[in-house]
């Protein structure tokens, strides 16, 4: 309900949703984002790309905060969630993440994975996490299955379940963290199929992918990291068309032969 | 409960015995070249005996030295009546003198099955569940028995012991299985009894409050009073009936017969008298 | 000046009584003393149920001690046994006690016949010097059915007269106990008597023995398995507060987790046992034995529970919490609904192991004085010599563990048993199927 209003409570559609501010990381030694700055706004699709290393999945992990930065700030709906006193349990709420291996909870069936945060962190009553599951369930097209267990369930219909279940939370952004590489080619489309479906109904989004058809044809924007900087941001058009840099080119290339 | 218990136990019972017949055999079969052995050994050494030891020309003793003065060990010695006595035994065989350490509880079971010890000399006193277990030698000490509570005691004192004792609500710390525990339940069977394993450890509760007096051996109770448990004293003494004597194997009358003729020499010659003014002085 | 005129009637009556015993001694010098008073008369507890049962049909022991009086004179005691209780005069014992302490031995020599159930001891020299005479009666069997026994006694003083002890406490004799008259029975079987002339058997499965110390040894199983079973489930909740202490990023968390794991891992037991038992309540802490018994076995077995916990909490992928976290859950949530459901899971194999270590344990406690399982079995074993209360204990320990590692297995296949559920509806089509669907929405 709160989060609800939040969102009519900013009206200039200029107005980011998510504003990052000279984002840092580093791991010891190791620098793994130098400096990243980005306004993403309300119902944007934000397609990140880069090659493995680049620190992509480390920018979106700080998103949430699931990565402390070194330094920088982020702001997300107005609020510094870098700041040591910010809520990172009410930030997360408000931003849905869907991970590379699924991470669905072995010990509960389907809807009860979509169930438990509803009722733990949003303390809707037992029915009520339940009918926003078959909901949900019913929406990535697993109402049929909503009393497997995960081991029951093939990995794009793992997938879905956790995109179900993230999505109950009615976040106002999701952050696919490379939901699709793990899947077998032939069970890829189905979840492609979920998020193109998501940012059709305008969520906004910010993907880390390696399918570049996903990219092309569904992103409002396409960011190209390298280094732990962003190397291009633009239209899929522009990046994938014109290329400022020669190593965008070379990677575009390269992964789409 | 019970009934359940008893339908386990059965079965259980039968796989045991058949899967330790086995080991049965090789006691059998161990135990009968030993002994030809033993007798071959000693032949020319003690032509009158025939007896079997497990060791050639040494007589082995089980002993659980926690019972001073008669048993203990000091600096890696065995010293105390019994100990002594041992010794003295064996030196009127002509053979020499081991001693094995086990739980007291363990040394009648251990002369039983042999293999392990000769005899068993651990202030063991003649009861007739023993008796039934094994052969005993003649009594060399006749027991007496005392209780001791702590010295600031005031509810139990040398005044009122014999009927004080005897409520319910005392307890009497004793060793498990000993003549005091025999005593203190057939003198005190109002009070209530707590066994502890070694009798070191029934001082220790008295001190901790976990009992109100502890009953055993006079001699060693003095021991334990007069040293490391100063601040009890003994408020009851009895001279009972407990004749300790020298465990052996019912399979070995001949070691008993020479046991007895030792002891007996000892005695007329004051040997134990002299051992047992030495020891409990 | 009016208390000395009072006293001078008394005084006088004092010198008239003195006066007048005086007169008597002289007229029968051989009734110097006053008469023998019984000081005891006991029988042998003989029961395995405790220490202080005397049951009947059982081997007991008689030990009757009066006092002698300095020149009483004593040439005759006669001991009457009750009819129905049997003994056996071979090997009686008769000492004079002596001193100011009772504990001089003097031998009396004496002739000793039997009339009846009546004992007949003739000393060859009066007894004149003041002590205790103590009677001890061997190879008494007390009737089977109890009851209380009154042992009489009586004396012939040098001067031929004949008095009788009075006030002789009855001795308590409860009947036999079922499993004491099983065990009498089968000690009269032939097939017994043949199984106990092995050895081995005799010593180890003695089936006389095992009957009687089934019942005991039963006492001490219901005390060992209730400490466990009070032990066991508060270790747990302790247990995983370690777990996550030493798993904290707290250094001092970490740091207090593993002291006490390391400390309680590191010492015996049998230690710590001691240092609960006789160290507590020397610092004035005074709990019953029971729960201090638990509190003992909890603490220890949180230590290694901790250790099991911890384990399993790190073998659970990191991608659980992040995506529980990723929820908005808390690290307190997070634990509670998604770490240790797995967690638990994973660790039930140690953890039944653990439970069995416990329960093998709690013998430990026979050493202070806990009676249990191992407590009662070694109190048989040392008054009977024979190791079958042993067997008897591993008995009670199979019945527990043994059903448990069964009970664990099932366990264990029921975490996965969802599985076998609807297998049969996961198959490639049904996977095309939902593909399918969704594609067409």
């Amino acid at each position: 309900m709160a989060a609800s209003t939040n969102t009519a409570a900013s009206p200039q559609a200029d107005e980011p949703i998510i504003r990052i501010c000279d984002l840092h990381k580093s791991f010891g030694e190791t620098k793994v984002l130098n400096g990243i700055s980005l306004d993403i706004h309300k119902g944007e699709v934000v397609v990140v790309l880069g090659p493995s290393g680049s620190g992509k999945s480390t920018f979106l992990r700080c998103l949430n905060r699931l990565e402390q930065p070194t330094s920088g700030h982020i702001f997300f709906e107005g609020q510094d969630i870098c700041a040591p006193k910010a809520d990172v349990n009410d930030i997360r709420k408000r931003m849905g993440m869907v991970f590379q291996q699924f991470n669905l909870f072995p010990h509960l069936d389907a809807v009860h994975n979509v169930m438990l945060a509803q009722e733990k962190v949003l303390h809707r009553s037992r029915s009520e996490a339940k009918e926003v599951a078959l909901k949900e369930l019913a929406r990535v097209g697993l109402a049929e299955r909503s009393d497997y267990y995960p081991d029951e369930l093939s990995g794009g219909q793992q997938q879905r379940v956790a995109i179900a279940r993230a999505l109950s939370m009615e976040p106002h952004v999701m952050l696919f963290d490379e939901a699709t590489s793990a899947l077998d080619p032939e069970l890829v489309r189905g979840v492609l199929d979920v998020m193109r479906e998501l940012a059709t109904g305008g969520m906004t989004m910010v993907v880390v992918t390696h399918e570049m058809s996903f990219a092309r044809d569904v992103a409002d924007r396409v960011i190209f990291m390298e280094g732990g900087v962003i190397v291009e941001d633009g239209t899929p058009e522009q990046v994938f068309e014109h290329p400022k840099s020669e190593r965008t080119r070379a990677f575009i290339g390269q992964v789409t032969g | 409960m019970k009934k359940l218990n008893l339908k386990k136990f059965l079965p259980q019972a039968g796989v045991a015995t058949v899967a330790l017949a086995a080991a049965l055999g090789l006691v059998a079969c161990g135990g009968t070249p030993a002994s030809t052995g033993s007798s071959n050994g000693s032949a020319p050494a003690e032509s009158d005996s025939s007896y079997e030891l497990v060791t050639d020309g040494t007589i082995t003793f089980a002993t659980s030295p926690d019972y001073p003065p008669f048993e203990n060990l000091e600096d890696g010695k065995y010293v105390g009546l019994d100990m002594d006595l041992g010794r003295a035994i064996a030196e009127e065989l002509g053979l020499d003198c081991e001693y094995t350490n086990i739980d007291f509880d363990g040394i009648i079971p251990a002369i039983v099955a042999g293999g392990q010890a000769d005899a068993g000399l651990s202030g063991i006193s003649i009861t007739p569940e023993r008796e039934e277990q094994v052969d005993f030698s003649e009594p060399y000490y006749v027991d007496n028995q005392a209780v001791a509570v702590m010295s600031d005691n005031t509810a139990l004192t040398e005044d009122n012991a014999t009927d004080a004792l005897n409520q319910a609500g005392v307890k009497i710390a004793v060793q498990s299985g000993s003549t005091g525990e025999a005593f203190a339940g057939e003198n005190f069977p109002n009070a209530e009894l707590v066994s502890f394993a070694n009798f070191t450890d029934c001082f220790a509760a008295v001190q901790a409050g976990q009992a109100d007096a502890v009953c055993g051996n006079i001699a060693v109770v003095n021991q334990m009073v007069g040293g490391a448990y100063a601040n009890e004293h003994v408020i009851y003494t009895s001279a009972t009936g407990e004749e300790y004597a020298i465990a052996v194997s019912k399979d070995n009358p001949e070691l008993l017969a020479a046991i007895n003729d030792a002891i007996d020499k000892l005695k007329e010659d004051g040997t134990i008298d002299e051992l047992v003014a030495a020891n409990m002085g | 000046m009016s208390t000395l005129s009072k006293r001078l009637p008394a005084a006088a009556l004092v010198l008239l009584a003195c006066l007048a015993s005086c007169c008597m001694w002289l007229a029968l010098p051989a009734r110097t003393a006053d008469a023998m008073q019984i000081v005891r008369c006991t029988g042998r507890p003989n029961s395995d149920d405790d220490a202080t049962t005397i049951q009947g049909a059982t081997q007991s022991r008689i030990t009757l001690e009066a006092t002698v009086d300095e020149g009483e004179g004593v040439d005759q005691f006669v001991l009457h046994i009750p009819d129905g209780t049997t003994f056996e005069t071979d090997d009686l014992t008769l000492t004079l006690l002596t001193g100011d302490d009772l504990m001089t031995r003097n031998d009396v020599s004496y002739d000793l016949s039997v009339d009846g159930q009546d004992i007949v001891l003739d000393f060859d020299e009066p007894l004149v010097q003041a002590g205790h005479l103590n009677i001890i009666v061997y190879g008494v069997y007390f009737p089977q059915e109890g009851g209380d026994i009154q042992v009489g006694a009586s004396y012939t003083l040098t001067d031929g007269s004949k008095h009788d002890i009075a006030n002789i406490p009855t001795i308590p004799v409860v009947g036999i106990s079922g499993p004491e008259a099983l065990s009498q029975w089968l000690e009269q079987q032939e097939w017994v008597q043949a199984w106990n002339s092995n050895t081995f058997l005799h010593l180890f499965f003695d089936p006389t023995i095992l009957v009687t110390s089934f019942p005991v040894v039963l006492n001490g199983f219901f005390m060992s398995v209730g400490v466990v079973a009070v032990a066991f489930p508060l270790a747990i909740p302790f247990a995983l507060v370690l777990a996550l202490m030493r798993l904290s990023k707290f250094f001092l968390w970490r740091g207090i987790a593993a002291t006490y794991v390391n400390l309680m891992r590191g010492t015996p037991l049998f230690l710590q046992i001691y240092v609960a038992f006789f160290g507590l309540p020397l610092a004035g802490i005074n709990i019953p034995n029971f729960p201090l018994g638990v509190i003992v076995l909890m603490l220890n077995s949180a230590a290694y529970m901790c250790e099991i916990f911890r384990a399993g909490i790190q073998s659970i992928n990191k991608g659980q919490t992040e995506a529980a976290r990723s929820l908005g859950m808390t690290g307190f949530q997070t634990m509670l609904h998604v770490i240790f459901p797995q967690m638990f899971r994973i660790v039930i194999p140690n953890l039944t192991n653990e439970f069995i270590t416990l329960y093998k344990d709690s013998s430990l406690l026979a050493a202070v004085g806990v009676m249990e399982l191992v407590m009662y079995a070694r109190t048989i074993v040392a008054s009977t010599g024979s190791i079958t209360p042993y067997i008897v204990a591993a008995l009670f320990y199979l019945v527990i563990t043994l059903p448990l590692s069964r009970i664990t297995r099932v366990l264990e296949e029921s975490v996965r048993g969802h599985r076998s559920r609807k297998r049969h509806t996961h198959t490639p089509d049904a996977e095309n199927a939902g593909t399918a669907k969704e594609v067409a929405a």
